[in-house]
């Protein structure tokens, strides 16, 4: 095997960039969307000597770069679940959508969500949406973040508990709009 | 997921949020490969990073990640991307399989390839490809590159009915527009996909009765083409038709290039005819398409005519279609194509998963 060609990040580009643009879309939005991919490929292109070559899949690999790029904009992350869960309108989401997300989550739903979100530890948060947004399982997150398959699990434990305590283990695909609850940061 | 899916936890609600973020764009994706293609090569002539160094090492650790120098080389890919091109070029042959890359050199395959065994391999790839018939609210996508002065992205969609076709505008804005209504004989092989389904699937499946049909049948035939006779001096001597059996390729080249929904037995029966046409050979060294990619290329000439030399540039490891290329001899002028995606979605604007290179 070879890693020294370009050909082959290209390819992997072709398998994963879509993928991956979604997921940064999800989390940092379309104005960082872009640059975020980007920086993660040629970083990957730049490090690719030091890639396991036993492990069957890239994925998580690139993933692992991702959440790396991510940090330098973790402030822009935080600020977009603050001002969803004070306001109860997501920034992130408004390129793309209008009220449609709130026949997916209720408002209020959304804003404790967010706020829920924002309450927990970076490393928490990886490991909740990359299981939650980028379909990863436990392995394959134990693999992208570099800690053992035992931390993923404590880290989700921690991260749900919080989700549920925010939720109040109501089931928000039902709630209804409530303006006060919009209002809580 | 080791996690049950319910949709009343905490988890599933997770999930929801932003849920309708949507696709990227595939002009942005395909403008993004660019980029990375031009700065990992920028990169590699530069030798900022170790290239050579193949070493497994221990299991990466990401958090080394970040202190990667962040500069982008835009000024140093743009003065080196022509030299690294060519070497692009002269890359060699690559065999991936499933999960892991892999390099297969030129000659290490057990026999010589020949335009036969390449198109043969072509076709049989081509025959085992799912034949892709949208419904009548369904679409085609298609998106790929087209070079000639300079290189675009062109992202469309058409209508399962015939009746609309859409469009990727420069601003990225997904344009539709309608038909204008049935033709006796429509400009474009893609004014009325379902005709052009049905015409192709009426072809015959023998490779020489194949070139005989195309030949005939004014369906097929690019009737604004004519072949210019151009003298010593470069002047131009004449416009002629332009006859067998460079009409036939240019016909095949054609319904690759502009028909995203082929039957899969004319797919093949299509390859299987270009191996029979004279002067085709296969270039000894990979050739790229409009994406950089280097792949398996066939060149049509027509003997005794300074015309266009034509390329069906290939999958190097599938030999599935990536594109064509179009030269003239003695002048800077090039056009070329290259495929990147197509599929069937459910709307204008939707992508499919990029098909150029199955894994």
């Amino acid at each position: 095997m070879s890693l020294s060609e370009p050909e082959w990040f290209a390819r992997l580009y072709d398998r994963h960039a879509a993928d991956l643009h979604h997921y940064v879309l999800r989390r940092l939005g379309p104005s960082l969307a872009d640059d975020v991919v980007s920086e993660t490929f040629l970083i990957a292109f730049r490090l690719r000597a030091r890639y396991d070559t036993a492990r069957p899949q890239a994925r998580p690999w690139l993933y692992g770069i991702a959440v790396n790029v991510m940090a330098k904009h973790r402030r822009s992350e935080l600020r977009a679940y603050r001002a969803l869960a004070r306001t109860g309108v997501d920034p992130v989401a408004q390129s793309w959508s209008d009220a449609a997300d709130t026949r997916v989550v209720a408002a209020a739903a959304r804003s404790r969500l967010a706020a829920a979100l924002r309450a927990l530890s970076d490393r928490d948060r990886h490991v909740l949406l990359l299981i939650a947004w980028a379909d990863f399982s436990y392995e394959e997150v134990a693999t992208a973040l570099d800690v053992p398959l035992g931390t993923v699990r404590s880290r989700l434990h921690r991260a749900r508990r919080r989700m549920r305590a925010a939720l109040g283990g109501v089931d928000p695909t039902f709630m209804t709009e409530d303006p006060e609850e919009t209002s809580r940061g | 997921m080791a996690e049950p899916t319910d949709v009343a936890t905490d988890l599933s609600v997770v999930r929801m949020l932003r849920a309708d973020a949507p696709s990227a764009d595939p002009a942005r994706l395909v403008a993004g490969r660019r980029a990375l293609m031009d700065a990992m090569a920028a990169e590699t002539a530069t030798g900022k990073v170790s290239a050579a160094d193949t070493t497994a090492r221990p299991p990466f650790r990401h958090r080394r990640c970040s202190q990667g120098s962040p500069a982008t080389p835009r000024l140093v890919r743009r003065t080196l991307l022509a030299a690294v091109t060519a070497a692009a070029v002269t890359a060699g042959v690559f065999a991936l399989r499933p999960g892991l890359p892999a390099v297969t050199r030129p000659g290490s395959t057990a026999r010589p390839q020949t335009v036969a065994t390449v198109l043969a391999a072509a076709a049989l790839t081509a025959e085992q490809h799912a034949a892709q018939v949208p419904g009548p609210d369904q679409w085609v996508y298609v998106a790929g590159v087209a070079c000639e002065a300079t290189c675009s992205d062109r992202v469309t969609w058409y209508r399962g009915d015939g009746r609309q076709w859409a469009f990727s505008g420069p601003d990225h804005r997904v344009v539709v527009r309608d038909e204008d209504g049935p033709k006796k004989t429509p400009s474009r092989y893609t004014d009325d996909l379902p005709r052009t389904y049905r015409e192709l699937s009426r072809l015959p499946s023998e490779p020489h009765a194949l070139l005989e049909a195309l030949a005939r049948d004014p369906f097929f035939q690019d009737t604004s083409a004519s072949m210019v006779r151009i003298g010593k001096n470069g002047l131009i001597l004449g416009r002629g038709p332009v006859p067998p059996p460079a009409l036939q390729v240019a016909a095949i080249l054609g319904i690759l290039e502009h028909v995203p929904a082929v039957p899969p037995r004319v797919g093949a029966a299509l390859f299987r005819a270009l191996a029979q046409t004279p002067n085709a050979r296969l270039l000894g060294r990979p050739i790229k398409d409009a994406m950089g990619r280097p792949g398996v290329a066939v060149e049509f000439t027509t003997p005794g005519e300074p015309a266009a030399r034509q390329y069906l540039i290939m999958d190097p490891r599938t030999h599935a279609y990536l594109g064509s290329r179009q030269d003239w001899p003695g002048s800077p002028a090039s056009s070329a194509y290259a495929r990147t995606a197509t599929g069937i979605v459910s709307h204008p604007g939707r992508q499919a998963t990029p098909t150029a290179h199955p894994h």
